[in-house]
């Protein structure tokens, strides 16, 4: 203990000497407009969608800055190079832009997509935290092992599986405008939507249970013991496919 | 009868999108082929119909039409005589007409196709899509119909187990679990069982085998269960999945 | 006779250091090499076109120089000299933090949320070595630093940063830089060849040289970075480790 408080003390220091004080870092842009923007392996990463046709990536907040790696650039072995100042990889070819991680996944990134964009995302690893998207009309395609997805008015088409982490997806304002498919493994999957939502629903759960407010007409003929069943919710419309395979699915008026 | 032209040949005629040489050699048919003359005329009738409707289908939440519509299209062939076969027959090409432009609108953002391509190509169009909706669409679209060929449930397979997207792949899998009643799907499903592949994908491969309880697979779980080079969450399933199945 | 003598030198010098002075100076005329352990004070090493080994101990606690905790053990084996501190040591600054209840006070939870409580410590062996010895250093919690250390060998720390500069030469022998728990940082000629081995499971690798990679023998995944890379065709064989954080090779300006 009094070795632990010891170091602590060292460790407080010298982490004082190495990162100097938070600084601001203009904002990385390129034009994203009717492309497919691939994100991998990011650490903390928040998409919003904009009506421009750049995407534009900054920092969550100002980015803590580490005065040793002044003028240095990240080895990296697979020839990965920050080219955006970001600690960020952007590379183009034909209609599609990737951005990947270069270094250390401990950043936060907010980046503005053009509602045009096709996104897809995969995070593979227990690296980096939580994805989060708002506001955005385009395409979704979305894979990711351990931490959460958040979508917030997210218009779709929208496609997410996670095994380990929660689907969380609210609709404020306007129910999804495309399919919405939501497939979480060992998690829950909740859903929001505005109570006047006409859609048609395929839900399913081996282990978990269904939750809902809304009024479901159920289809009949699709339920098993399995826990499927199809329904549909005023009127039907949109497919919503949710699949808790092993814990619970709500889906909440709003 | 007149086979040189299809149904959506006649669809493309009566929305103008018919090539000028096949247009003169259509009319010309027409006046000399009657039952051509009632195919046309049925299918102008449906198409008056339907322009009358202010909604147009843009969406694959209407699974039944399109499902019926995909089922009479491919007994199209088939004369049909009494009143309840001719009432499906009208619901076919009218939901053969919904489906084109439903397709047309997927693939292209609009309600009017620009060509001739049969229904197999619009599949194949969605299947080689780009964007994962598309081929997501496609195998939704596949697995709506009640007759599936082997080629199509081939191509669902090779979703399942090479498609770069995992959502792809998840909604092959959805597919091919529906046509759980063929052969050839359990085949598929049972191939696409490998011990490398997105992990959702694999842990819902395994529930599905489960759900059709495939228990051939029971060895291929019992390997998995003890491989140590395997990742921890896929010896976690397998090991799960072995223990379902010996119950079965 | 020579013998005889050096063992006489060496009993001779083997003593404790526990006088009021900072400064203590050792013949190294007869000596191959230079081995220095502390386990709280940065260690800085100088070299010096001399025969002598020259050391200045110092500690500040709370800013005020202390200089009855400071120990330095002085030993002299078959022309091996080690030189290592015996004091401070982590109880003897948690002693001073220790208030009346027994708790200490310089933990950092306490920082910044009472500013009276606020402790710190620095503590400095600086080392001026014969540039002909060859040099060992390792600390426990302290920094390392040296520069144009043409015969160092080998500097480990388990939680203090290391940092070694070459400004127009390198190293004449293989030389190993590792830190547990901090950096790395190097600097070396940017016209000479080296070799590096870069090694790191939870930092980063960073440098502003254009180094040509050995891809097949290098690695990177999730977490682990390992990355052999030649600069300037390669050379004199230099390796890095830091297992928690960041590797630095830079240019020498």
């Amino acid at each position: 203990m009094h070795k632990l408080s010891f170091f602590s003390i060292l460790f407080f220091l010298l982490a004082n000497l190495t990162l100097n004080a938070q600084e601001t870092q203009a904002a990385f842009t390129i034009n994203a407009a009717n492309k497919t923007v691939v994100f991998s392996e990011i650490g903390k990463l928040k998409i919003v969608g904009t009506d421009a046709n750049e995407m534009r990536i900054s920092g969550a907040g100002p980015r803590k800055r580490n005065s040793r790696a002044e003028g240095l650039k990240l080895i990296s072995v697979s020839g990965l190079q920050d080219n955006t100042g970001w600690g960020l990889s952007v590379t183009e070819d034909g209609n599609t832009i990737t951005v990947e991680q270069v270094g250390k996944k401990n950043n936060e990134y907010t980046i503005e997509l053009p509602h045009s964009a096709v996104l897809q995302y995969t995070q593979s690893t227990t690296d980096g935290s939580h994805f989060r998207i708002e506001s955005f009309s385009g395409e979704v395609d979305v894979t990711m092992m351990y931490h959460k997805v958040y979508l917030f008015d997210v218009a779709g088409p929208v496609a997410v599986n996670c095994v380990y982490g929660d689907i969380i997806a609210e609709y404020t304002a306007r129910p999804p405008s495309g399919d919405l498919r939501l497939h979480a493994t060992y998690a829950d999957v909740d859903l929001t939507l505005p109570a006047a939502t006409a859609a048609n629903l395929s839900l399913s759960t081996s282990y978990g249970d269904m939750y809902t407010d809304f009024d479901l007409n159920v289809d009949r003929g699709t339920m098993n013991e399995g826990g499927k069943l199809n329904a549909t919710i005023n009127g039907g419309g949109k497919l919503v496919s949710l699949q808790s395979t092993y814990d619970d699915i709500f889906i909440r008026k709003k | 009868m007149n086979t040189n032209f299809t149904e959506t040949d006649l669809i493309d005629y009566l929305s103008g999108e018919l090539e000028d040489s096949k247009i003169v050699a259509l009319e010309k048919a027409v006046q000399n082929d009657e039952s051509l003359h009632q195919r046309l005329e049925e299918y102008r009738g449906i198409y008056g119909w339907l322009n009358s409707q202010d909604k147009l289908i843009s969406s694959y939440s209407e699974d039944e039409f399109l499902r019926s519509a995909a089922h009479h299209l491919q007994n199209s062939s088939a004369e049909s005589k009494s009143p309840r076969l001719r009432i499906l027959r009208y619901s076919a090409i009218a939901a053969s007409i919904l489906l084109v432009f439903s397709l047309g609108w997927w693939l292209g953002g609009s309600s009017v196709l620009t060509n001739t391509q049969d229904f197999a190509s619009q599949w194949e169009e969605l299947l080689e899509g780009e964007r994962s909706s598309h081929r997501i669409a496609a195998t939704r679209l596949i697995a709506s119909q009640p007759n599936v060929d082997e080629a199509l449930i081939s191509r669902l397979g090779i979703l399942l187990r090479e498609d770069p997207s995992p959502n792809v792949r998840l909604a092959a899998l959805e597919a091919l679990a529906t046509l759980g009643q063929y052969h050839y799907a359990r085949q598929e499903l049972i191939m696409s069982l490998e011990p490398n592949g997105p992990a959702a994908v694999q842990i819902q491969l395994i529930e599905i085998l489960i759900e059709l309880e495939e228990t051939k697979i029971l060895p291929r779980l019992h390997d998995w269960s003890q491989d140590l080079s395997l990742p921890q969450y896929l010896r976690d399933a397998a090991e799960l999945g072995r223990f379902k199945l010996d119950k079965i | 006779m020579l013998r005889l003598i050096i063992c006489i030198a060496t009993l001779c010098s083997t003593n404790l250091l526990m006088s009021q002075v900072k400064t203590q100076s050792f013949d190294a005329s007869d000596l191959d090499k230079l081995v220095i352990h502390t386990q709280l004070s940065e260690i800085i090493l100088v070299s010096a076109e001399s025969d002598r080994i020259e050391v200045t101990h110092s500690l500040w606690i709370n800013g005020e120089r202390a200089t009855d905790m400071q120990e330095l053990e002085y030993e002299v084996n078959e022309g091996r000299a080690s030189l290592r501190e015996v004091r401070p040591t982590v109880n003897d600054i948690n002693d001073v933090w220790r208030n009346s209840d027994g708790q200490i006070e310089g933990s950092f939870q306490t920082y910044g949320q009472n500013p009276a409580q606020v402790h710190s410590v620095k503590s400095i062996l600086e080392v001026r070595v014969p540039d002909n010895l060859t040099l060992e250093a390792t600390s426990d919690y302290g920094a390392i630093k040296g520069q144009n250390l043409v015969n160092l060998v080998s500097v480990e720390s388990t939680y203090g940063l290391v940092e070694m500069i070459f400004d127009d030469s390198l190293p004449h022998d293989d030389l190993k830089l590792i830190s547990e728990y901090a950096e790395v940082d190097l600097t070396l000629p940017d016209h000479l060849g080296a070799q590096l081995f870069m090694a790191t499971e939870h930092g980063d690798l960073l440098s502003d040289f254009d180094m040509e990679i050995d891809v097949q023998n290098s690695q990177e995944d999730v977490y682990l970075k390992r990355v052999m890379a030649r600069l300037n065709g390669g050379g004199t064989r230099i390796y890095c480790s830091a297992t928690y954080s960041n590797i630095y090779v830079r240019k020498a300006k």
